[in-house]
């Protein structure tokens, strides 16, 4: 297969909510490519839809959220000659799915603590994930499962498999959650601000971690976070999200060094920078995020924007067109 | 200590603040949590003083110390008064503390547990400045509606109680708040770290129009040395519940002196991606505050570890003016900054 050929394809996915107060549409027609062996970084502020798409992808939304497009998956092994699977055609709760879940796309979260029971050791519920998946015996996934604890860097996991997740410290756990993940060999990792909880020298170990388990075992990640500075680290290509929305779609090179749209380009001017002259002055955006219910027409970022155009921003949705190779971006500055 | 400490506004010497471990029915004292262990620092008037270390280090109890919001095991906390006297907060009674309080106050970090969802933000910033008997009745509203203008918010939301504001503006309230009584210094801990990068550009702007406004001192503490490097004028890197590293902003990005501070710049991802740096990764995680290492507290961690930091711990030395580090081989080693 050629590099860039695509193992994820989301078209025009929509997830809303169905709630008293009106439809909450966390995520409101958004497409990527996830390419194979290659980090699609999403980022953007809380409450822009980062955790819902992940959730749609998994077809874990909870109620009342219903999705809507296409998320078509490129299967594994013996099925991939039968095609591209739609994930959205799927029963969230039917047989197939849940063969993909950890087995095809895996997914790590902000707090391995939410993922792990806190009833059972982590080797069980590792051993318990590649019996699930695998043909092999108790005894061969806990072999299985005690490699994989060492390959995440868990120092003797021999002994360690034992213990519940309480026992580990906040790094350690989210090693443990990067090894179940990692157990069944997923073509697609989806790791949703995996290092935020963490403090720094750890998410440096995590990260470095993450990066090489990636070279090593070839698989797609879609990382997601709202810290810029580990985007710029990890990915290849970067999908920048506001109120539901990618506003601008593009390299990492090109995201950081020729950013298009008005919300990229004040977001990067907004962080402090180090080796920079303190003291300045940053340039903060105006207001705060809205909850994306009832929004007016146009443009999501309208009422924050710097350069919007009266008449035209606040008329219509800018769709998200190609203004350079590779380089796309939704905003009526550009087309 | 050389010239340290003229002109400061508060000077903390030898604080200590251990938490003791109990055990069993009859509540045993079984060891202490050295949370904050034998500090000095001091902060100028009108200075920010950036705290940074990562969790657990002892940053959010050195802040409660020098408040004495929690009582400090030992040491002294020397505050300026009006005659510009140095008198010790450690050892006052009851009511001289109260009036030594509003000099100074306190930002949390979390905007939504630390405002009382009961009360309305005239409550809320009105209390402190009835309880220091400062205004009443028509001059405490008129005093709360400029407090509420000097910090962005709209004074048509008064009656309004915290659940109808957004992160960044409770915090605005947080603020509004601790500047009530008129404070001298304000220890701001972790005010930005629970808020998005865009409203976090416009509450450490507005930190620093206030400090320009009011002559404010900051005790700004943060995990985030980013920050902490744009806001500070000089900066204490904590580890393990000791000041490793202490000097002016530049030099600590520039020229850091200690093998953690390194680690640390090393450690922060970089928004660039054309930025390769060889990273230093370091091992392992921060030691135990109730068990701390054998000597250097960081030796476990530490790529320049010798010897003798096992079994020494070394002190905090001035190795240039106003330059603070406790590093066995503070001078000889070479150390990488941030590559401006
Ligand atoms: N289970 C849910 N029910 C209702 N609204 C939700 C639910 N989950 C998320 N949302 C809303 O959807 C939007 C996107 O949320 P999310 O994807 O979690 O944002 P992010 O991960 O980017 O911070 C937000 O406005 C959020 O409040
Ligand atoms: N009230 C307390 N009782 C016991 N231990 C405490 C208490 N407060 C803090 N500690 C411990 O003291 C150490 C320092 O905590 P803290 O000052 O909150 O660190 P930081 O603010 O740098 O994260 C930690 O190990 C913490 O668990
Ligand atoms: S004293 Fe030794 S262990 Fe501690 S920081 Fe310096 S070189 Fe490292
Ligand atoms: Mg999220
Ligand atoms: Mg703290």
């Amino acid at each position: 297969m050629k590099n860039d050929s695509s193992l994820l394809e989301v078209n025009d996915l929509k997830a809303y909510f169905y709630l008293d107060e009106g439809v909450l549409k966390a995520v409101d027609g958004v497409s990527f490519k996830v390419r194979k062996e290659k980090v699609l970084g999403l980022v953007g502020e809380s409450g822009c839809g980062k955790s819902v798409t992940a959730q749609s992808i998994l077809r874990i939304v909870p109620a009342p959220g219903k999705i809507e497009g296409k998320i078509l998956l490129q299967r594994k092994n013996g099925n991939a000659k039968k095609g591209p699977l739609d994930l959205v055609r799927l029963d969230s709760r039917g047989k197939e799915i849940r063969s993909i879940r950890g087995k095809e796309i895996a997914m790590i979260f902000q707090e391995p603590m939410t993922s792990f029971s806190p009833l059972h050791t982590i080797g069980n519920q590792i051993i318990e994930a590649i019996l699930l998946h695998q043909d092999v015996n108790k005894e061969e996934a806990r072999k299985l499962a005690i490699d994989m604890l060492d390959k995440v860097g868990i120092a003797t996991p021999q002994r360690r498999i034992d213990e519940y997740p309480h026992q580990l410290s906040g790094g350690m756990r989210q090693r443990g959650m990067i090894a179940m993940a990692l157990s069944c060999n997923p073509s697609i990792l989806i790791a949703d601000e995996p290092t935020t909880a963490l403090d720094v020298t750890v998410q440096a170990q995590i990260l470095e971690l993450m990066k090489s388990l990636q070279a090593k075992f070839g698989m797609s990640i879609i990382y997601i976070t709202h810290n810029l500075g580990v985007i710029a680290e990890i990915s290849d290509e970067v999908a920048a999200m506001y109120l539901g929305r990618i506003v601008e779609y593009a390299s990492v090179d090109d995201l950081f060094y020729d950013p298009l749209h008005p919300y990229t380009q004040a977001l990067l001017r907004s962080i402090p920078r180090m080796g920079k002259k303190a003291k300045a002055r940053l340039e903060s955006i105006e207001g705060t995020v809205p909850l994306p219910l009832d929004l007016p027409v146009g443009c999501g970022f309208y009422a924050r924007c710097g350069q919007a155009k009266k008449g035209i921003c606040n008329k219509d949705m800018p769709p998200l067109v190609e203004v350079k190779k590779k380089h796309r971006v939704r905003c009526f500055l550009y087309n | 200590m050389g010239n340290n400490g003229n002109g400061a506004l508060l000077k903390v010497k030898s604080l200590k603040r251990y938490f003791p471990i109990e055990k069993g029915f009859w509540r045993k004292v079984v060891g202490y949590v050295k949370a904050v262990d034998d500090i000095d620092l001091h902060i100028k008037e009108g200075e920010t003083l950036g705290l940074v270390g990562e969790s657990g280090c002892g940053k959010t109890t050195t802040g409660r110390c020098i408040l004495r919001a929690i009582e400090p095991t030992e040491g002294e906390i020397l505050f300026k008064t009006e005659d510009d006297k140095m008198i010790d907060i450690v050892r006052l009674e009851k009511k001289e503390l109260r009036r030594m309080r509003k000099d100074m106050q306190m930002v949390f970090q979390d905007p939504y547990s630390s405002l009382d969802p009961r009360m309305t933000v005239l409550d809320i910033i009105g209390e402190p400045i009835l309880v220091n008997k400062i205004a009443k009745g028509k001059e405490l509203q008129e005093r709360v509606k400029d407090l509420v203008k000097v910090v962005g918010l709209n004074i048509k939301h008064l009656k309004r109680y915290p659940h109808a504001f957004s992160g960044g503006q409770r915090q605005r309230i947080g603020i509004a708040r601790a500047l009530a009584p008129n404070p001298k210094l304000v220890v701001a801990d972790e005010p930005v770290s629970a808020l998005d990068v865009s409203v976090q550009a416009q509450i450490l702007n507005l930190l620093q129009d206030l400090q320009e406004k009011f002559n404010l001192t900051y005790l700004f503490i943060a995990h985030d040395l980013s920050v902490i490097e744009h806001i500070s004028d000089r900066v204490a890197v904590m580890y393990v519940g000791k000041i490793v590293e202490m000097v002016e902003t530049e030099e600590l990005f520039l020229n850091p002196q200690h093998p953690y501070t390194e680690a640390l710049l090393s450690a922060v991802p970089k928004p660039d991606p054309r930025l390769k740096m060889e990273r230093i990764i370091l091992s392992g995680e921060v030691a135990n505050p109730a068990n701390p290492p054998s000597g250097c507290y960081f030796h476990p961690r530490c790529r320049y570890a010798k010897e003798i930091c096992k079994k020494e711990n070394p002190e905090l030395k001035e190795i240039n003016p106003e330059h603070q580090v406790s590093c066995h081989f503070a001078k000889e080693l070479s150390l990488q900054g941030i590559v401006a």
